[in-house]
């Protein structure tokens, strides 16, 4: 078994990598806050952007809150699947961390297909910044703005996620597996923050 | 290997599965609770209190923050609180505009 070097205070060097994740993770707590508190200002505040005034049109509605759902429930069971994955490689069973690692990183993928899906009805709605529907509706163009800027902003999470995974299931196949818990375990604390995220985002942008 | 190094790699996969499950409950709960038409502080009130649920869940269980050190613990809610000083500080811009 790899020995592991405490200080006097039973701090290892696992302990003070997790500093380092919550820290950065504190960072992105403030950036989605911040952007979420302006959004529910602008929509509660705003005469022309304001809850039961505008928000999605009626057209793809119902299809774009479904594709939603569907990326929840897909976000939440890649979360499921990481921490099967860090239980498996806290075990030292290398194919069940590679299995479960390997579903984590196809449910990103798959978030991502079904939010272009999503995008593409959209546009075919004519709902972005710069269309004529949202020319004519300043409400609707402010709404749109954020709702892009927001999801683009998470998308772009969910490829670093994907990324952050996918180098840790390449060095898997040799790496030793005290080695790889570890690491999964940080990658792991920043891909359920991506998933923490899109459970606001999802009923906010969506269903109010 | 440190107390809490241990804790966090020997999961019990029983609790990680019932937690699955009740944040997939909780997305039901949620877009059920979209269909009544609440008013919209409290559609907004509604939204974020599920959101927030769903939310400890992931921390506490799949972050392991249950047995998590103090530190990280103070790190995030010294992001919640900074959050919520600012939520609170729009309230006087948004009571005007009512």
């Amino acid at each position: 078994m790899q020995a592991v070097l405490a200080n006097e205070n039973g701090w290892t060097e696992e302990d003070a990598g997790k500093v380092g994740v919550w820290l950065f993770l504190l960072s992105e707590i403030l950036l989605f806050g911040a952007l979420l508190a302006s959004y529910l200002s602008t929509r509660l505040g705003n005469p022309d952007c304001a809850l039961g005034v505008t928000a999605w049109p009626e057209a793809g509605h119902g299809a774009a809150v479904a594709l939603a759902a569907l990326n929840t429930v897909i976000l939440l069971t890649s979360s499921y699947t990481m921490v099967r994955s860090i239980g498996r490689a806290g075990r030292g069973d290398r194919a069940g961390f590679r299995k479960n690692l390997m579903a984590t990183v196809a449910l990103g993928a798959a978030f991502l297909v079904v939010k272009s899906v999503e995008y593409t009805g959209k546009v075919h709605h004519g709902l972005y910044p710069g269309s004529e529907l949202a020319l004519a509706n300043q409400g609707l163009s402010i709404f749109l703005s954020y709702y892009y800027g927001m999801t683009i902003l998470h998308m772009v999470h969910v490829v670093v996620g994907m990324a952050w995974n996918g180098t840790l299931l390449y060095a898997s196949s040799s790496a030793a597996m005290p080695s790889m818990a570890r690491k999964s375990e940080f990658a792991g604390l920043y891909w359920h923050f991506v998933d923490v995220v899109w459970v606001f985002l999802f009923p906010l942008l969506y269903l109010i | 290997m440190s107390e809490h190094t241990q804790a966090a790699h020997q999961r019990d996969e029983s609790v990680d599965l019932a937690v699955y499950v009740g944040l997939l409950i909780l997305t039901v709960v949620t877009v059920a609770a979209s269909w009544f038409h609440l008013g919209k502080i409290f559609a907004v009130a509604t939204a974020v209190v599920i959101a927030a649920t769903k939310a400890s869940l992931i921390g506490l269980y799949f972050m392991d923050l249950r047995g998590e050190r103090p530190l990280m613990h103070a790190i995030l809610w010294s992001g919640i609180v900074l959050v919520g000083i600012l939520l609170v500080g729009l309230i006087p811009d948004l009571a005007l505009k009512w």
